[in-house]
Parts: C-alpha cells; sequence; structure tokens
C-alpha cells in the first residue's frame, strides 16, 4: 500500500483561503484530490468530483454523527468540532437519521412549495418596500437576510420580531463559531427554543415546531433535546446559505446587466441560472466528515475515525465535469453540481431555498433595476470554512414606489 | 428509450425533472424522483440523457 502520506497543509480557516480559495482548490485538485492536512487536529481533504461522490454516495463509508464527551465534542460537520450544539438531522447517521429526515421531508417536499409561495412573495415585497424609496440598500442585511430569516420564522411560526436575535449569532457560527461571545448566543438561542418548545407543547401554535412536537416515531414522540437540535437546524439550514447564493448572484449580476431582463422574463432560464449560482457560489464550500471504516482513496489510505473534509465548492468547479468551470453560463445545463451537498443528507430544503432565491431575485431586478454594489465597502465573511457569505454589500438604486405586499401593518425590520 | 431510476441512489436533488419534466416525476413525500412508464418515446430522448446526465447521485440509467 501507500508509503507515507500526500500532506498539504490546507488550512480551510485562514485569511489566505478566504482570499484564494479557488487557486487552492484548483491546485489540490490538479496535484492531489486527496490529501492529508495536520491543522486543525488533522483531516483528509477530498477535493475533486469524483472522490467526493465515491465517498458520500456510500453510507457506509462515512460518519456526521456528533459525540459529546467530557473533552468536548468529537464528529459533525465542523473541522475543528465545534461544542454547544448537534445539528439534527445532519450531524445524525443511519439508523436514526432516517426517524428523523422522514418527519423532515414532507414539509419542504414539492407539493409543499406552492402553498410557501404567496408567503415569500408577500415577505420580498414587504422588506423591499422598507428599503425602496431611500435609494441605497445593503443587499445582504437589509434584503437576503431579513427575507431569509422571516420565512424560515413563518415556517416555523415563530416571532418575526426575533429575527436579528437569531441571525446575528447563525451568520457567525460558520466563520467563528468557537469565539466565546458567538458560543454564547448559540446557548442563549438553545433556551430560547427550550422555552418556546415547553410552551407551545401547553399552547400549540401553527408552525413547524408544533408539527415536530407532534410527530411520533413508533408511537414515541421525539425527546425535547432531539426537538431543539432540530429547530436549532433549521435556523442555520435557513437563514445563511440562500442568504450566501443571493449575496453571490448579486455580486455577479451587478457588473452583467445584459443578463436581468432575461432572468425575470423568462422562467427557464431562471431555473438554470439558479443552478449555475448553485455550482458557481456554492453557499457552501464545505463540510466535515468522519471515515466510518478503512479506506482507500486516489492512492491514499484513509483509517477508520479519521476526520474528512468534503470541499463541495471545488467539486463544482472540477474541469473534469464541468466545462470552462470558472465561468458563469446562467444557461448551463445539465449540471450536475453539488450545491446542496450530496448522499443522505442532501440539503431537504433545497426546494424552498430555490424559491426564496428566485422570489428575490425577480423583485430586486425588477424594482430596483439599476442597482450598483459599492464594490469597494463590500465585506466577505473574513474566513470562509464553510457558508461561502458576505457581510455586507452595499448598493445604490433609483427610488421607486412601494407595492401592496399583505402585510397591513409591515415587518419589524 | 428505456428508463430507470435507483431508488436506493435518488436523492432528490430534482435537477432530472428540470430536464424532463414530463417523464421524471417527483414523490409527493420527499421530492425523490419516479418514473410513471420506463418506456420513453424517442422524441423525448435527448431530454432524458440529459437528466441521467444532470444527477448527481448517478441514480438514472437510460438504455436503448
Amino acid at each position: 500500500l501507500t508509503g507515507s502520506r500526500l500532506t498539504t497543509g490546507l488550512d480551510q480557516h485562514s485569511a489566505e483561503y478566504a482570499q484564494h480559495g479557488l487557486e487552492i482548490e484548483a491546485d489540490l485538485r490538479q496535484r492531489c484530490p486527496v490529501s492529508w492536512s495536520s491543522n486543525h487536529g488533522g483531516f483528509w481533504a477530498i477535493a475533486s468530483h469524483s472522490t467526493l461522490s465515491q465517498t458520500l454516495r456510500d453510507r457506509d463509508l462515512c460518519s456526521s454523527r456528533k459525540e459529546f464527551d467530557e473533552n468536548g465534542a468529537r464528529g459533525g460537520l465542523m473541522i475543528p468540532s465545534n461544542t454547544g450544539y448537534r445539528m439534527v438531522p445532519d450531524e445524525t447517521d443511519p439508523p436514526e437519521w432516517q426517524d428523523y429526515r422522514a418527519i423532515l421531508n414532507p414539509p419542504f417536499a414539492p407539493p409543499a412549495i406552492p402553498k410557501l409561495e404567496p408567503k415569500i412573495q408577500a415577505i420580498t415585497s414587504e422588506v423591499i418596500n422598507a428599503v425602496i424609496e431611500r435609494g441605497t440598500v445593503d443587499l445582504v442585511r437589509g434584503i437576503a437576510s431579513p427575507v431569509t430569516a422571516i420565512t424560515t420564522l413563518e415556517i416555523l411560526d415563530l416571532p418575526f420580531e426575533d429575527w436579528k436575535f437569531y441571525a446575528e449569532t447563525i451568520h457567525k457560527t460558520p466563520y467563528d463559531g468557537r469565539n466565546p461571545v458567538v458560543k454564547a448566543g448559540v446557548a442563549a438561542i438553545y433556551a430560547k427554543i427550550r422555552r418556546t418548545v415547553s410552551e407551545r407543547k401547553v399552547s400549540p401554535g401553527n408552525g413547524l415546531i408544533d408539527y415536530l412536537i407532534r410527530a411520533r416515531v413508533g408511537g414515541e414522540p421525539f425527546p425535547d433535546n432531539i426537538i431543539g437540535d432540530m429547530i436549532y437546524q433549521l435556523l442555520v439550514g435557513g437563514f445563511d446559505t440562500t442568504g450566501a447564493l443571493l449575496a453571490n448572484a448579486f455580486w455577479y449580476l451587478d457588473d452583467h446587466r445584459d443578463e436581468h431582463k432575461r432572468l425575470i422574463t423568462d422562467e427557464k432560464f431562471l431555473q438554470t441560472a439558479t443552478e449555475e449560482f448553485l455550482r458557481w457560489g456554492s453557499p457552501v464550500i464545505a463540510l466535515g466528515r468522519t471515515a466510518k471504516v478503512e479506506m482507500e482513496l486516489q492512492g491514499q489510505r484513509i483509517e477508520a475515525g479519521e476526520r474528512m473534509w468534503m470541499m463541495y465548492r471545488s467539486a463544482n468547479h472540477d474541469p473534469e465535469v464541468f466545462e470552462n468551470p470558472e465561468q458563469v453560463d446562467l444557461s448551463r445545463f445539465p449540471n450536475r453540481h453539488v450545491g446542496f451537498g450530496m448522499g443522505i443528507h442532501r440539503c431537504p430544503g433545497s426546494k424552498l431555498a430555490r424559491a426564496v432565491f428566485r422570489a428575490v431575485v425577480r423583485q430586486v431586478l425588477a424594482r430596483m433595476p439599476d442597482f450598483a454594489i459599492d464594490r469597494e465597502e463590500s465585506r466577505r465573511y473574513p474566513a470562509l470554512p464553510t457558508v461561502n457569505g458576505f457581510i455586507t454589500l452595499p448598493a445604490r438604486f433609483t427610488p421607486g414606489p412601494t407595492v401592496d405586499s399583505g402585510f397591513a401593518s409591515g415587518l419589524p425590520l | 428509450v428505456h428508463v430507470r431510476i435507483d431508488p436506493n441512489k435518488c436523492q432528490g436533488h430534482t435537477l432530472c425533472a428540470i430536464a424532463a419534466p414530463s417523464v421524471f416525476h417527483l414523490r409527493e413525500d420527499d421530492g425523490h424522483a419516479f418514473v410513471s412508464d420506463a418506456e420513453v418515446s424517442p422524441d423525448l430522448e435527448s431530454a432524458v440523457l440529459d437528466g441521467a446526465e444532470t444527477c448527481p447521485e448517478r441514480a438514472i440509467e437510460v438504455t436503448p
């Protein structure tokens, strides 16, 4: 078998990776699509579409499970492992994964989305109403973040006025999850979730929280801690990733004005464009796994228990699968991207994310067609290990009129 | 042509339904794809091949 490990020293948390991630990934794909890094406790970087596919398609090869002991956390989706929360079902394995996923799939399945669309439209209209007369907006804090947050709270049936309380922490966990301030924020979210769940057991509402409380597996309800972990997962999944997808699309559309008109008039084009933004912008750059068994991959021997870093964006830019991967082609199709992950943990909210993305893109392009981003003042997340997000995208546009959104008293923006 | 979806491989990416919505249907409970008729008329062949090509899980098999 192999002698020594191919070691590259990838540091996904570094400022250098945040700045030059695409070049670093291209180099890894070309030289060694499977390589070892001793950073962050040691992990294998899995950088090509084919090596990622081989490992994620087989549910017996890799574990997503996170466990806690007196030393902190082991496993899960982050490298190094984050303490203080566990996302369910993302940080679980079969067979228990199956119980959670069976409950979580129907509320996000195809028939559920058309029922949510009028609400998504209304939230988007009202969020844009709040800025449309001003002529300036932060496309992240003023549009992408409130629309995705309030849509998530609407689905869960949680009070809209808490959106900033959740958003402030959730946007920081991907790049600063071990910071004590962020950890305290996560603890505060969990405390609020626990309070809400016990209140809702007494006086039920009409949302996904209540659906999770009513759910039964083999006649038994989920324990409260599992309900809490599922709600935390839904908050994280709903708040941050769709916002990152929107931000990257705005960044591109800002200097590709010739594509705007077709995006709002040609439904099929908007559909392929959505998939291309998912590929090119890869809202989730990478996530971790743990090898369940010893395996040989690209001549490297991975031992059971070793961490693996699944580089989705790198796979999405792999020239073996995508012609001219660095070029955005909004008509690109077929498009075998892994923007929603791959294998059994493929994002269950993917259809909702696409619906929110389209609603926001349509309205921004229709209502502020000349928006121009101040690229000097724009800021990406300072580190980009997982979520490919922006902190701020300030923009100017010609002010326009408000529209009837259906929200009589506005939204707590 | 003949089309088959491996239900153990499909994870509900729904990309095949973009390629050929009249062939690839999505299950109501989880969005995983199925075909109601495995025999597809020749005029849909290229759309069905696109559907197979765009599947990240390689769950779709098209045979003559």
